[in-house]
């Protein structure tokens, strides 16, 4: 019975940390993308400025993020965002306003997926 | 005040800037993340074993056999991939270890579910006879079964009474009675039980487990090797029944 009842409780604990990682997941698509659509906004009405200071945002939130989802979410999508949150600030701050929304845009799409893959749906279930 | 030694902040700044270098460092650390990551997942596979017990270790029933297979594939994913989290390779294997425990307990309550799971045992040969239908349903040769009677020390079929095959592919055997062994039963001799022996000291270390089991206490123990005349230090094997009888291996001396 020993063994049952360890076999249960280690159960509860994978499902535990299971809905853990969706809640942050879902917490952090909740912050980001309002935040990646303002960039967005600001981008093409050209407030490069407040575009660079909300890419800065992002990026210092997503560090503290990342070093969380590292511990179980595969590190491929989570270096790409990395990689495309360092360029946002510098793209706005020296106006490549094209190069800046294309990434936001991908950024967005980044940020959904990281969501979306997590979620017990059919699709990620096939 | 503390002075850092330029020698060493050339060798620290050349460490980090120099690219082959940096290589060999990114080298050494990936070496050294795949160590733990193989020596957690080890002691991860080995809880598991453990947890599901020794059942695990023996004959393996259908589900226990794609278990067992699944944990070994799985446990290679993130040792072989540092991009994979460890945590994904340890999470299905604790699932399945679990699941695995909870179906053999449900198993064991219940007969249904136990056949639903692991099959019944077959009958391939009654009486002397070989159930051929039995054996087609089983997709079951002539050839393995006449290779399987055989690594029994069976050559001829007509010594065989009875053939089961079990949930686990092997097969049991009953012989027919003229071809059994001599042994006491059969000869119709009386012969007093002799008890087990059991092991009580394994290389100069006392097991507790097998003092209880012959019935012993260390002080009993201590005052029957007095009297055999060795020392624990001295033992290299000794085993005993519960009614008192040893055999000891002492330790060879260089």
């Amino acid at each position: 019975m020993k063994r049952l009842y360890t076999a249960i409780l280690i159960l509860s604990v994978i499902l535990g940390a299971s809905l853990f990682a969706l809640i942050q997941c879902y917490q952090f698509q909740q912050q980001a993308v309002p935040l990646l659509q303002q960039v967005l906004t600001d981008a093409e009405s050209g407030r490069l400025t407040q575009a660079a200071a909300l890419a800065k945002q992002f990026n210092e939130s997503w560090q503290t993020t990342k070093d969380s989802m590292v511990w179980y979410i595969r590190h491929e999508p989570l270096e790409r965002i990395t990689d495309i949150a360092a360029r946002l600030e510098y793209l706005a701050r020296y106006d490549d306003v094209a190069q800046l929304t294309a990434q936001t845009s991908q950024l967005l799409i980044c940020v959904d997926e990281l969501y979306d893959n997590e979620l017990p749906s059919l699709k990620n279930l096939a | 005040m503390f002075k850092i030694p330029v020698l060493s902040i050339r060798i620290i700044s050349r460490i980090y800037t120099d690219t082959s270098d940096t290589k060999i460092l990114k080298g050494a650390d990936d070496m050294l993340i795949s160590f733990l990551r193989t020596l957690i997942l080890y002691l991860i596979v080995i809880f598991g074993i453990r947890i599901m017990g020794k059942r695990q270790l023996g004959q393996l029933q259908p589900s226990e056999l794609v278990v067992t297979i699944l944990i070994s594939n799985i446990a290679t994913l993130p040792i072989e991939n540092s991009d994979v989290p460890l945590i994904l390779g340890i999470i299905p294997i604790l699932t399945l270890m679990s699941f695995e425990v909870i179906l053999s307990t449900l198993t064991l309550k219940s007969l249904r579910l136990r056949k639903l799971v692991w099959g019944n045992p077959r009958i391939l040969i009654r009486d002397g006879r070989i159930d051929q239908k039995e054996m087609e349903k089983l997709r079951y040769s002539i050839d393995d079964l006449m290779e399987q009677l055989r690594s029994n020390g069976i050559f001829d079929l007509q010594e065989v009474e009875l053939v089961v095959a079990e949930t686990t592919g092997l097969l049991s055997i009953y012989k027919k009675s003229q071809y059994e062994p001599l042994n006491a039963k059969n000869a119709n001799i009386n012969l007093p039980n002799s008890p087990a022996p059991f092991l009580v000291i394994n290389d100069r270390r006392v097991l507790s487990d097998g003092l209880k089991n012959c019935g012993m206490t260390p002080k009993e123990l201590e005052k029957l090797l007095k009297k055999e005349g060795y020392r624990q230090e001295d033992i290299f094997l000794m085993t005993c029944t519960q009614d008192r009888t040893v055999y000891i291996v002492p330790m060879e001396r260089n």
